[in-house]
């Protein structure tokens, strides 16, 4: 699943104050200390492993506040 | 004239852990430098000379420390190394409308390089970080290359601006409908500018085809924290000739991503360090530096280093003053850092406002105290909650003051914010000081009640409020950072800090400290951003009808990043 691919992206790279293992796919990632710096990146991670790269539009905060929208971001850019 | 001695034994001396560094600071051009050299008393110079390329925009705020830190283990190991802020930036001459970052960063780089070589230096690196990798490509004469994080095109690299930038902004608020717009072309980034000229030409900046313009034979690139240097950039060296090497070491982020608590890995330095000492350069007597001791500028402002002597070293400043001096008795103003922020202040703002004072006639002493900037110290600008509001860093203020008022200067005037609003208003407890502007102060006094609202403030704001936990976990400081600090020391739970936060203060030394101040003559100005957690503190401890004038920023953060708030900043800063 594209979710936990992406979960495992965000241990490694997001660099939470939150126990990842504990957040649901809807958790506000941002609440749970994924910030400005890090969502940078998260999003060069996201680029490199799936082989896409988020659109102007896409660089805000409700493409990356959650596991679920960044999977569904991802697909979308697959998908296209 | 220099002397080279290339491909003879190491003379004694060379590359001895602990050799004395020697600084010296001067202008290369429009180019504010720091000379990182080891003293050559005690063993010889090496004959590969070094350029350090600092990154760009909010990335060389969180940097200026531990790329310090790096220039001085080069130059224990023997090597000189020129520290330089890129034009537009820190020190250096002009604001980011004014300049072309790519055309002028390549000049700039290739003026350091021909002054090393004419002191004598035959073989030239350049460690270029992030941006300023980018723009170390079009350095020409470096003869080997380190690039630290370098994105793989300069649009790549504004995209990664623009999502810091965008993903950022829930912090800051509404921007006013009133609000100038940026210029066409421009791009805002968290509290910095890239002008449209800087824009347009890394629009068109790949980093591959540039492999070829500087020409170095041997690079080493170390990618972001657990992400692949980019393949096309490797093969572009490969094609060209270049031995290539690629490092993993990990720590990039730690350099870049918070100036409070920044920091130099061992990874890093040792990965530079290593391929630096494996390049054949052989040994110098290098001819002394030739460069400016003064910085014109437009207005009428001249700038120029100083260094004021300091209780663990050297402290660094910069003195504004209108060209051709001052009269003795005119009013100086000193800017304080704020938290670990160098000199320039958060967005450079102390910069400009030190530059539009003195096209007004009035000098101004920005300066690091101890720990910061480019000040001796740590290695890491603030270890804890405690070293930022510590008496030591009072006494490093009060070293300034007096300092200023022995070289002329009359009444003073005193500008921080966040700690160095704590900074402000402990000087002015100490000594005259005619007017304080303190910005987003969230201790004046640094006692327990303090220390429960440092828990609250640099970590969540409120722990009561969730929105404004949210709002301070968006990257102005790494709460887990300052919580893993305190907890360590043992100062106070959270729970004890909410506990206390409960109660009112026993006998609010904060407002007995500013009616002491007030009552001395000096006239204070509070100036908070809208929901910023100085607000709840003033409230706590100021009664309004014990609080000096207060302002309120609209729709900015702790730090005042957007930029359409920083013409604000340096009015209030100028107000008589």
């Amino acid at each position: 699943m594209v979710q936990n691919e992406i979960r495992d992206l965000v241990i490694k790279h997001a660099r939470l104050s939150a126990d990842v293992s504990v957040l649901t796919d809807r958790s506000d990632l941002y609440a749970a200390g994924l910030t400005s710096l890090t969502t940078v990146n998260l999003m060069l991670a996201l680029e490199d492993h799936f082989d896409i790269e988020f659109p102007d539009r896409m660089l805000v905060r409700r493409t990356f506040g959650s596991i679920q929208s960044l999977a569904e971001a991802v697909e979308a850019l697959k998908a296209s | 004239m220099p002397q080279a001695s290339a491909g003879q034994e190491p003379p004694a001396g060379a590359g001895e852990a602990g050799r004395r560094v020697r600084r010296s600071r001067y202008y290369l051009g429009p180019a504010f430098v720091v000379e990182h050299g080891p003293d050559p008393v005690e063993g010889p110079v090496r004959g590969m000379g070094v350029v350090l390329l600092p990154p760009l925009g909010y990335e060389d705020t969180c940097a200026y420390r531990p790329l310090r830190v790096l220039a001085d283990a080069l130059a224990r190991e023997g090597h000189v190394v020129l520290r330089l802020d890129w034009p537009s930036l820190g020190d250096s001459a002009f604001d980011s409308f004014q300049v072309d970052l790519v055309a002028d960063g390549a000049a700039l780089g290739g003026a350091a390089v021909r002054s090393l070589r004419e002191r004598g230096f035959g073989r030239i690196a350049g460690i270029g970080v992030r941006g300023g990798g980018l723009l170390a490509l079009g350095v020409p004469g470096l003869d080997d290359l380190a690039l630290l994080g370098v994105p793989a095109s300069g649009k790549a690299f504004l995209r990664e601006e623009r999502a810091f930038h965008q993903t950022a902004a829930k912090a800051y608020g509404q921007r006013p409908g009133d609000a100038e717009p940026l210029p066409e072309g421009a791009v805002e980034a968290g509290g910095f500018i890239y002008g449209p000229r800087t824009v347009a030409a890394l629009q068109q900046l790949v980093a591959e085809a540039r492999v070829l313009d500087g020409g170095a034979r041997r690079v080493l690139v170390i990618y972001r924290d657990g992400i692949a240097a980019p393949p096309s950039l490797l093969g572009a060296f490969e094609r060209a000739g270049a031995e290539v090497t690629v490092s993993s070491a990990p720590g990039l982020g730690a350099m870049l991503e918070t100036s409070y608590h920044s920091e130099l890995r061992p990874e890093i330095e040792a990965a530079v360090r290593s391929w630096l000492a494996t390049a054949e350069s052989g040994w110098v007597e290098p001819a002394p530096a030739a460069g400016r001791e003064q910085l014109e500028l437009t207005g009428g402002v001249a700038e120029r280093p100083v260094v004021l002597p300091g209780e663990v070293g050297e402290l660094s400043g910069i003195l504004c003053e209108p060209r051709g001096g001052v009269a003795p008795g005119a009013a100086w103003t000193l800017f304080l850092n704020a938290g670990g922020v160098r000199r320039s202040g958060p967005n450079r703002l102390w910069t400009r406002a030190a530059r539009a004072l003195a096209a007004a006639g009035t000098p101004s002493l920005r300066f690091d105290v101890r720990d910061v900037g480019d000040s001796d110290g740590t290695s890491t600008p603030h270890r804890d909650l405690e070293a930022m509001y510590s008496e030591s860093a009072i006494q490093d203020v009060v070293q300034a003051y007096d300092w200023a008022r022995a070289r002329g200067a009359g009444e003073i005037d005193a500008v921080g914010l966040c700690s160095g609003s704590f900074l402000g208003i402990q000087l002015a407890a100490r000594r005259p000081v005619r007017r304080a502007l303190l910005f987003n102060g969230l201790a004046f006094v640094w006692n327990d009640d303090a220390r429960a609202s440092g828990v609250t403030s640099h970590i969540g704001e409120s722990l009561f409020d969730l929105r404004r936990w949210r709002r301070l976990l968006t990257g102005r400081i790494n709460p887990m950072g300052v919580l893993r600090a305190i907890a360590a020391k043992g100062w106070m739970t959270a729970a004890a800090a909410v506990s206390r936060l409960h109660r009112r203060p026993p006998a609010d030394e904060v407002d007995a400290l500013f009616q002491a101040v007030a009552g001395k003559g000096t006239r204070l100005r509070l100036v908070s951003s809208e929901g910023d957690p100085s607000l709840p503190y003033l409230e706590r401890h100021l009664p309004p009808d014990h609080r000096p004038p207060l302002t309120v920023l609209p729709g900015v953060d702790h730090t005042i990043r957007p930029v359409w708030a920083h013409d604000r900043v340096v009015e209030l800063i100028m107000e008589k």
